[in-house]
């Protein structure tokens, strides 16, 4: 697989998430949201669910596969299946 | 940032969804390629979002597979702002008239100025310019310069050079007349009395004497006379057949010449009291209007102060007039009898000044003082006797210049 030297998230619809000063983040190849509140949001992956929190937290915009939370970023917990 | 300007310019609708599973929904929509962003959740089961408006339309099976309700909070973007103003017929009609309304009125000339003119009378110059075409309320498009110049230079002798210029609605003509030195003039005639007198002086130069010193005249007599009898002996001794000349000469005679003036014993003048109102009026052509009422003063006087409102050089038929009224206060006051005499004796004397020739010598004079006590007034009458040239060149009726052949001197 790395011999190819594919992207491995387009390859195998992994997630890629990509913080920004904890301010905003974005999210590439989700499955759609689970949960939406401000202090939480719950995404589908390929891998299991994403949990974001923080506080004051929007989809500032969703498309197709893109994902962009706006807000103050605590956490990010990656693959917890619940 | 572009994307948003793209959402502006296709149009966007802020919907709010009402349901247990708002979440699902907004997933179905992402999968459903539906672009959705600026979303907040006021409450666990109410979603806001921004979609797209051509997407609004998609929506439907996802809310009945979702189970929550959809409303629209607000329309955004371009179309929905064309929208609104083409719904506002009438705003949009006036809009297009009055800018049309200002369009068909600055293709028309409305203002023709003449500038330059010394002897040449305004009203020529406007005739002979209307026939070419060029008159307020003509066409911009129609008036040729070229033609009206030349139109000008060959109607008007005494034109050296014209231009016209068109500023907006303004049509400048330009002028510079021709200077003509004055022709003498050698039509044959008498030379009468312009006023009556007693001749103190002859100096004849051509014609026949038919006149003495010391004889009255009355006014159009004639005093030197261009039809010469037939007997007359010319310089080579012989007798000269009858033939008209141009009679002239110098003839002084004394005239009177007399005025009156008078002088109230009272004198009224007016004094301000400090007190004082502006009034704006709005003048469109020839109609008044005025903003705010009128002082409530029972004496005053007015400033007015006219602005002209300008658009490119051009004046527009509507004028600003600043009106001021202050009020004032009538006071009489008596002056003396010799005060009286000497306003009276001034304005008999101004009075003169306008009637008396030009060139002419006062050679006596007589002031004569009336106190009216019953009109509370002084009059005053003041008399001249000036001498003067009372010589006046007649052309003899029905003379015409075929007769010019016969002029001569002697």
């Amino acid at each position: 697989m790395s011999a190819l030297e594919l992207p491995q998230d387009v390859f195998l619809d992994l997630p890629k998430v990509t913080i920004i000063g904890g301010i905003q983040l974005h999210m590439a190849n989700h499955h759609g949201v689970l949960e939406y509140t401000p202090e939480r949001i719950r995404i589908a992956t390929g891998q299991g669910t994403i949990v974001v929190s923080g506080a004051g937290l929007k989809i500032a915009s969703i498309y197709r596969a893109e994902l962009v939370i706006d807000g103050k970023v605590y956490s990010v917990e990656i693959g917890t299946g619940e | 940032m572009l994307l948003r300007a793209w959402f502006y310019l296709s149009g966007y609708v802020i919907i709010m969804v009402k349901g247990t599973d708002v979440d699902g929904f907004l997933s179905s929509l992402a999968k459903e390629r539906i672009h959705v962003w600026e979303t907040g959740k006021p409450s666990g089961n109410v979603l806001i979002a921004r979609i797209q408006a051509g997407a609004f339309g998609r929506l439907r099976p996802i809310v009945r597979r979702h189970r929550v309700t959809v409303e629209i909070v607000r329309k955004v973007g371009l179309p929905f702002l064309v929208g609104r103003i083409l719904s506002r017929k009438i705003l949009l009609v006036g809009l297009v008239a009055s800018l049309s309304v200002v369009y068909f009125i600055s293709s028309y000339v409305w203002f023709v100025r003449v500038e330059g003119l010394q002897t040449i009378s305004e009203e020529i110059v406007l005739e002979c310019v209307r026939e070419a075409g060029l008159s307020p309320g003509a066409p911009r498009a129609r008036v040729n310069t070229d033609t009206v110049v030349h139109h000008l230079m060959t109607q008007v002798d005494k034109l050296a050079w014209a231009g016209v210029e068109i500023r907006g609605t303004l049509a400048l003509v330009k002028v510079v007349e021709k200077v003509i030195p004055p022709v003498e003039e050698n039509k044959p005639g008498d030379l009468v009395a312009k006023v009556g007198g007693i001749i103190s002086h002859i100096i004849p130069f051509a014609g026949d004497v038919l006149v003495s010193e010391g004889q009255t005249v009355s006014k159009g007599q004639v005093l030197i006379s261009g039809d010469l009898p037939g007997a007359t002996i010319g310089p080579d001794g012989r007798e000269m057949p009858p033939m008209k000349v141009r009679a002239s000469g110098i003839v002084k005679a004394r005239t009177w010449y007399e005025a009156y003036g008078e002088a109230s014993h009272r004198v009224v003048y007016r004094e301000r009291t400090g007190s004082s109102k502006r009034v704006l009026e709005v003048q469109v052509g020839n109609l008044r209007f005025t903003l705010g009422r009128k002082p409530p003063f029972t004496d005053f006087v007015v400033e007015e102060k006219v602005s002209t409102l300008h658009w490119q050089q051009t004046e527009l038929p509507v004028r600003v007039v600043e009106k001021i009224y202050f009020e004032t206060v009538k006071f009489e006051e008596l002056i003396t009898p010799g005060e009286a005499e000497r306003i009276a004796v001034d304005r008999a004397w101004d009075e003169l000044a306008e009637l008396l020739p030009t060139g002419a010598v006062v050679a006596d004079r007589q002031v004569t003082v009336m106190p009216v006590e019953e009109e509370g007034l002084t009059r005053a009458k003041v008399l001249v006797e000036v001498i003067e040239d009372i010589g006046e060149f007649q052309p003899f009726a029905g003379n015409s210049d075929s007769s010019e052949e016969e002029t001569g001197q002697i």
